[in-house]
Parts: structure tokens; sequence; C-alpha cells
């Protein structure tokens, strides 16, 4: 196991959310939250300053909603991998927009602790994979 | 755990990756015609007459249909067949993921059938509502959806009880309400003692005992909280909806709102008192 974890950036406007997600991430034992942001336009500017390895974001939120910060984040940081979470994930419209601009996966709320685990674990092991090559 | 799309399914299970979802949509945005080209292929109506109503779409809020009615273009019965036509034969994303090699056919009816089960709860059954919200599914769905995702997401039972004089609305402490605006447009408030929307907060973000009680202290968190199962409650009844093509949009929650006019429920519910308000918009 690479000492390294994975990094992640968590993006909601919602407190409870954060709470609820960065409690998952540490459980994973693979990941470690790095920061987290209100708003598109501040996951932009703490993605820039952090580096993660991933963003975790919502897509309805306030001043920049989540596509939007999609969008930015991926014109300036297409390194970066990026998981969409909200609760209108489960409309194709919304998820298919996401993963055309470049999202690897939009997970419906509730979130489902055992998927996220299992995303963040398949995420480690790429990122595992690519250090040691 | 909540509503979601079938590539989103197969990405969860391991079976194809974001990519392949990205190269099957682009299949699809090849493969699917606009309505407004369904009807020119049709001879309903010609390039011009396409172009105008496109036009006048970006000064509008409207789907191409609608507008084209309102335009005096294109006849109510002539929509409705196009938009049927579009439907049946539009190229979905499981035939497209079949088509470019990503999964065997058989493979996939066996998927589909275990995502339509996983998806069973999400079904609409059929819910009583008052005369003034008949006809808006967007409320059935609401009403359908509520008791079940209250026992899913927080263990909370709940039987949703008789309509009530908005004179007679409990002075709970918290109110929370989403509103949900497009073609089934709807405010949704729940209000609640602080026993039910503590528990409810409690069970949303998985808090411990010790997070659980600095939430007590702050009623900032506590709205926030029962604003996030709204929120759940809220984006799971639009994806159903969407599904029959009733395209709506979520705003944030807020706090407080005005219940002027609409329709309160007392709800007998198994951790403290609540009650659930709507308000077709």
């Amino acid at each position: 196991m690479p000492e390294k974890k994975l990094s992640v950036l968590l993006v909601d406007d919602s407190r409870t959310v954060i709470t609820q997600i960065e409690k998952a991430v540490t459980a994973s034992e693979v990941a470690e939250v790095v920061g987290t942001a209100s708003n598109g336009s501040e996951a932009i500017q703490k993605a820039s300053e952090l580096k993660p390895d991933l963003v975790i974001m919502d897509i309805v939120m306030p001043d920049v909603d989540g596509l939007g910060a999609l969008r930015m984040l991926q014109a300036k940081q297409p390194e970066i991998r990026v998981v969409m979470l909200s609760s209108v994930g489960g409309m194709a419209s919304k998820a298919e927009e996401a993963f055309r601009l470049g999202a690897i996966q939009v997970l419906g709320k509730p979130v489902d602790d055992e998927i996220l685990g299992a995303l963040l674990t398949q995420e480690y092991e790429r990122l595992a994979s690519q250090s040691g090559s | 755990m909540g509503v979601k799309f079938f590539g989103q399914y197969l990405i969860e299970k391991g079976v194809i990756d974001s990519d392949q979802i990205r190269d099957a949509l682009t299949l699809m945005d090849e493969e699917n015609r606009s309505l407004g080209l369904l009807a020119e292929a049709g001879g309903i109506l010609t390039a011009g007459e396409t172009a105008k109503v496109n036009a006048q779409q970006r000064h509008c809020d409207m789907p191409f249909g609608e507008l084209a009615v309102e335009m005096g273009l294109l006849s109510e019965e002539q929509v409705d067949y196009l938009v049927g036509f579009q439907e049946q034969t539009r190229l979905r994303v499981g035939q497209a993921l079949v088509r470019l090699g990503f999964v065997p056919n058989e493979r996939l009816l066996k998927l589909l059938v275990e995502f339509e089960n996983e998806q069973a709860l999400f079904r609409i059954g059929s819910v009583e509502l008052p005369e003034a919200l008949q006809g808006n599914l967007l409320a059935a769905t609401v009403m359908d959806l509520f008791p079940r995702l209250l026992v899913r997401v927080a263990r909370i039972g709940v039987r949703i009880g008789s309509e009530q004089a908005l004179a007679d609305a409990p002075d709970y402490p918290v109110r929370i309400a989403i509103s949900v605006t497009g073609d089934a447009g709807l405010l949704i408030c729940l209000l609640g003692d602080e026993e039910f929307s503590l528990h409810l907060a409690g069970a949303t973000s998985g808090l411990d005992e010790a997070r659980l009680e600095a939430t007590r202290q702050n009623p900032d968190l506590l709205a926030d909280g029962v604003g996030e199962f709204l929120n759940v409650l809220a984006g799971n009844a639009m994806g159903i909806l969407e599904r029959k093509q009733i395209i709506t949009e979520l705003e944030p929650p807020h706090s407080n709102p005005q219940l002027d006019s609409g329709h309160l429920f007392e709800l007998a519910v198994s951790v403290g008192n609540a009650a659930l308000f709507l308000k077709a918009l």
C-alpha cells in the first residue's frame, strides 16, 4: 500500500453533507479530506491551491454551481478527477451533462457509503498503479 | 440508494467506465433527433419554421413543442405524436453501449432487470391529494416518496394524516422549505419540533453524539440537516418526473417561508412531531 492516501476536496453548500461525506472518506482508510468549499468559485480556488487527486462536488449550489465549476476545473486542471454528487444526480439530463463535461461518476443523494467507499478504493488503486509505474 | 439512471448504475457496478459512457452519449447525440428535426423530416415544419422556434426559445424557457403550438406552427396532437415517436425511436444508453461493443446484449438485459428491481422503491403509487393539487404529478410523487425516504434515510416511521387548516399550523421551531420550479412547480415545507428535526438532521449527516449536541445548540446546523433531507426528497422526485418528460429545476432550501396559501398535512411520526406543507407554484 503506498504511503500517500488519495487527497479529496469536498464541495457542497450544506455542512450536513460535508460532515457525512467526510465521515465516509475517513472511514475508507484509503483517502483523506484535504479541504472543503461551499460553492463553485471557492472550489476552483481551493483546487488550484491544494491540487487534490479527487474532487467530490455538489451540482446545485449558489453562486457558481457544480456543473459550471466542473467545466472550469476541467479547463484549468484536467488531471483532477471529479465525482459529482447531487440530489438531482438521478436526473439523466444532469448526469449526462456531468459526464460530458468530464465527471468520472455522478452519485445521487442520499449517498450510499458502500458505493462511495468502493469508488474511493478504485481511485486509490488507480493512483497507486500510476505512482508505481 | 437514490433515483439514478442506467449509466450511473453500470459504472457503479464496474461494468463500464466514464470514458465509455461518454462515447455512448456522443453516439446518442449523433443519432437522436430533436423534435424540430423530426417535424421537418415528417414534412410538418419547414427548416425556416424550425429555426424560428429555436430562435424564440433563446428568449423564453419553454420546450420546443409547447412553443411551436403557441406560435401556431404545430397543433397539440402533432406535438404529442412527435414526442411519442421520439420516445419510441430514440437510442438509449444501454443500446448505445451494446452497439459500441462495451457490453454484450445478454449481460445488458440481466443488468437492466437488476437495475429495475433496485429502483422499484421509486415507483410512484397512487396517492390521494386535495382537489387543488390533483394533476400535480410532482405533489403526488413527493407525497408517495416522503414516507419511504423518511424511513430509509432516518428510520422515522410516518403516516400522512388529513389536511389541516393553515390557521392551525403548529408552532414548531424548525420550518424549512424547498422550491421546485418548471412544468410542475411545487413548494415543499417540512415543519418539525426539536426532537424530530434533530433526529432527521443527525441521520441525514451521520452525526455522532457530540456533534448532535452541537447541532442542538446551533439552529443553522439543524435547518441545514432538515434542508438536506428536503433536497434529497425533491431531487429524487424530480428524477422520477424526468422519466415522464417533465423537466423541473431545484432551488436551494430556505428557512421560515410564508405559509399563506397551500395545503398543510398533519404527520403521525415515530420521533417527535412534524407536519408537511405543499403549495403549487
